[in-house]
């Protein structure tokens, strides 16, 4: 038998098959999906419109994008959601308990070996788990949930190999942005970025996931990262189910390898206008900034908080920044109380926004106007996605973000070390 | 529905995302405002000049970003006949075939002009052009997403193959 990649492994498994390779297509069952406000305007339509009425895989909703609802129409949006949800029986996250992304990984849902698929791009996100985990949009979510399954072209393999640990002030955001970097937005098309290697257990969950999210940014279909001691030791708290390490078979041939150092990553932004316009914070210092953020799908977790508020600690933020904190989950945001990490960031004078995705796709929470710069935590910086065409978006790691909040200007996180 | 589309051409550059295409404070509730809207981010009076019918003719990662199905289904309510790019960001590409909307890759984008017409075969990935007379060659639809475009979208397919089981 040939060696398989973990995403070829996944595909093969959910498609009955014992062996898979890249370019084929294969219809394969799918272990659970999700929406978010955005969706569950469409799905329920078209499930109706099909006489569906028992969903073939786990489902869950979570109103998150517009969330709490800025005006009337999508009050209204959410109201249907909430009918449809009692209705179906299908599990409801009411506005503001957290990320779609975040609350299928906190209720244990997606585990090594699943594949996953989402309606929404940053779906990839959970692939951190060791799960094959993909986006695609309503019309597909709504056919996975009236047959279980959905086509698939087996993609091809990157392998990156990791070795060596991250800096001081160095995030999984920075390993993430210097990949991208490299293989700008197109690298990983119709791919896999596959994360292994002697340097994977030096990451933590929160990196991880971190950079899963922004897999898709390359526009790959999935980030997968080998489930170690450290997935089963995270899934062990969200999970009774029985867990296994996974992991691609050995002498798995790729279609390239990319090596990543992680003690060579340093401070990193993607700056305007483009996401792969990658640059070492270093060059880009001194830039002045009207708007900071820490939080999102990308980087909204406690290790996000807790590096920003350690950062902040005793100090004031600059007068003419406003510094937002949005938690991934409540989940988050109640660890990062017990830990006094809100009460260190609101003295520093961040304020605390609800657990949402508003910020990050230009709805609401924190628009931009006209030449107004941000430097946020959050995945994109394409023009619009934060109110005005004309401002401009830095998205870095929360460490640079904290640093600048707290300068003013686009800073160098290391002076904080 | 035939497989072959000819229309006007409207040319874009790389990486056209999706919240260029759909941006999200045009999302309001009122179709009419993102139709007004269409394509903004990478040309604000797209949406006000486009004739129905028109093809997008773009280069890399069109459709790149953000999962929102809106982004082709308002292209395909604008009229937008058809959609050759060099490359589609991944989700946008099943999307519009989720919704019918078809989509062919095309390396030589390049030799197509800017304006003009021209005539694609999404089954052979012929596709024509009419200034220079050149015929040039996408990859072709494989045959069972012609079969959704065919049926409308992935929704009226598994519509009509429920109702004969």
């Amino acid at each position: 038998m040939v060696a398989q990649a973990m995403a070829e492994k996944i595909l093969a498994s959910h498609s009955g098959r014992k062996e898979v390779r890249p370019g084929e297509f294969v219809i394969a069952s799918v272990d659970g999906s999700l929406a978010h406000d955005g969706g569950v305007r469409e799905i329920p339509k078209l499930l109706e419109e099909l006489g569906v009425t028992e969903l073939k895989v786990p489902f869950v909703v979570t109103l998150d994008h517009f969330a709490p609802a800025p005006n009337h129409y999508y009050a209204e949006v959410h109201k249907k959601g909430r009918e449809y949800c009692e209705k179906q029986g299908v599990p409801l996250n009411d506005v503001c308990t957290g990320i779609h992304l975040q609350l299928p990984i906190e209720a244990g849902m997606c585990l090594p070996g699943m594949l996953f698929v989402g309606g929404d791009s940053h779906t990839t996100m959970l692939g951190a788990l060791g799960a094959l985990a993909t986006g695609v949009g309503g019309s597909e979510v709504a056919a996975i949930l009236a047959t279980g399954r959905l086509w698939f072209k087996v993609p091809e393999t990157i392998r990156v190999n990791l070795t060596g640990k991250l800096p001081d002030m160095c995030m999984g955001k920075d390993a993430i942005l210097h990949i991208l970097r490299d293989l700008k937005t197109t690298g990983a098309s119709y791919k896999v970025l596959e994360f292994g290697g002697e340097g994977l257990g030096s990451l933590t969950m929160d990196a991880r996931l971190s950079m899963a999210n922004m897999a898709v940014e390359m526009d790959g279909k999935a980030g997968i990262f080998e489930a170690d001691g450290t997935t089963l030791e995270y899934l062990r708290t969200v999970t009774d189910k029985p867990l296994e390490r996974f992991g691609p078979d050995p002498g798995a041939g790729y279609k390239e390898v990319y090596e990543l150092r992680l003690s060579d990553v340093e401070p990193l932004a993607t700056c305007p206008p483009r996401i792969d316009n990658v640059k070492p914070i270093r060059e880009i210092e001194g830039k002045r900034i009207d708007q900071a953020l820490v939080g999102t799908c990308t980087n909204g977790r406690l290790e996000d908080i807790r590096i920003a508020a350690g950062i902040v600690k005793g100090k004031r933020i600059a007068r003419h920044v406003r510094f937002f904190v949005c938690p991934a989950s409540q989940k988050v945001f109640r660890q990062a109380l017990d830990e006094g990490l809100v009460a260190a960031l609101a003295d520093a004078g961040a304020v605390f926004l609800p657990p949402s995705c508003g910020p990050d796709c230009g709805l609401h929470l924190g628009m931009l106007a006209d030449g107004e710069v941000e430097i946020g935590s959050s995945n994109r910086n394409t023009a619009g996605r934060r109110g005005s065409f004309k401002a401009e978006i830095y998205s870095a790691s929360p460490a640079t973000v904290a640093a600048s909040a707290v300068e003013g200007r686009i800073t160098d996180p290391r002076k904080f070390a | 529905m035939t497989t072959k589309v000819k229309g006007e051409v409207w040319k874009f550059g790389d990486d056209i995302a999706t919240s260029l295409i759909a941006p999200g404070q045009f999302i309001t509730g009122d179709p009419e405002v993102l139709q007004q809207h269409v394509l903004y981010g990478a040309d604000p009076e797209f949406g006000k000049k486009f004739e129905p019918g028109g093809i997008i003719v773009a280069g890399r990662n069109f459709g790149c970003e953000s999962s929102r199905e809106i982004a082709t289904q308002c292209l395909k309510d604008k009229g937008v006949a058809l959609i050759i790019a060099k490359g589609f960001g991944r989700i946008f590409y099943r999307n519009a075939v989720a919704i019918a909307l078809p989509c062919l890759m095309l390396e030589d984008v390049d030799e197509i002009p800017d304006k003009g017409v021209i005539e694609a075969d999404l089954e052979t990935g012929e596709v024509f052009v009419e200034g220079t007379g050149k015929t040039l060659k996408a990859q072709p639809l494989p045959e069972f997403l012609i079969e959704y475009i065919r049926a409308g979208g992935i929704i009226p397919h598994l519509k009509s193959q429920m109702a004969e089981s």
